[in-house]
């Protein structure tokens, strides 16, 4: 009577610890999966905000308009306005986005585009324009 | 009992296997995300380089009353955000010889792996900078 009644404990404690470590590794590739997406798009949004910035330092020290592109890896989706630059890597629609406001008097004209290639362009009075490339 | 025993044994190394494997993976994705952050390092730096410029644009007088800060939010970055910024101010002489007429540089440091921007400006006056800035 003892040895089957062990066998059931045991084979019930394993079945009870494959499923909550399996549990446990899926949660947590959700977890890594969400991070890894959430950096993606912080590190476009910075890549973007950071090509408005630069071509517009560059535009107020020369006193000349200054165009630049930046390239993605895949589609993404950026709006921007006034100061505010948002991306969604992946395209509209996409859970995943990220918002960045730079600090300095910009005035980077509407739009809402989604591309591989932005053409960036700035100029002396801080006016910003994001086109398609 | 021997059998039990030994099936305990067998899931016992087997689960810390796994756990060496899962493990392992969970330092690979950090990793992967960290390589993936790097170049927002060296952008966010192209940001405040590009922010402290279009302030003080080429002019001599605003660049030489500026006073460099390393508060992240200056910059709109993220709290927490190191940033360490060095500014030098710099002629050429009769003789040809570089002389620096000024550097500015934030008290605080910047170690390890960061991202980096610099900035060559030719100020209103003649005179030359050299705008270094160094994200983490």
């Amino acid at each position: 009577m003892e040895k089957p009644l062990v066998r059931i404990l045991l084979v019930g404690t394993l079945l009870a610890m494959s499923v909550s470590f399996a549990s446990l590794v899926y949660v947590q590739g959700q977890n890594f999966a969400a991070a890894a997406r959430q950096a993606s798009a912080s590190s476009v949004a910075y890549a973007v905000a950071g090509a408005v910035a630069s071509a517009a330092a560059d535009a107020k020290v020369q006193g000349l308009p200054v165009s630049s592109v930046v390239l993605f890896s895949q589609p993404v989706a950026v709006t921007a306005g006034g100061r505010t630059v948002t991306v969604s890597p992946g395209g509209t629609g996409r859970a995943v986005n990220s918002t960045i406001t730079l600090t300095v008097p910009l005035n980077i004209t509407a739009v809402s585009v989604t591309a591989l290639a932005l053409n960036v362009t700035a100029y002396p009075d801080g006016t910003v324009y994001i086109v398609r490339a | 009992m021997d059998q039990a025993v030994e099936a305990v044994l067998v899931m016992s190394a087997f689960t810390i296997a796994l756990s060496i494997v899962y493990f392992g993976g969970a330092g690979l994705y950090a990793s992967s995300i960290n390589a993936q952050l790097m170049p927002a390092s060296d952008s966010a730096a192209s940001i405040v380089a590009s922010t402290i410029a279009i302030q003080n644009g080429n002019s001599s007088q605003a660049w030489s009353s500026w006073v460099p800060s390393s508060v992240p939010s200056a910059y709109g970055l993220p709290q927490g955000t190191a940033v360490y910024i060095n500014a030098t101010c710099f002629t050429v002489g009769d003789n040809g010889q570089l002389m620096v007429v000024w550097s500015k540089a934030t008290p605080t440091s910047v170690t390890g792996a960061a991202g980096r921007a610099d900035r060559f400006i030719v100020l209103d006056d003649g005179t030359a900078l050299r705008l270094e800035v160094l994200v983490r």
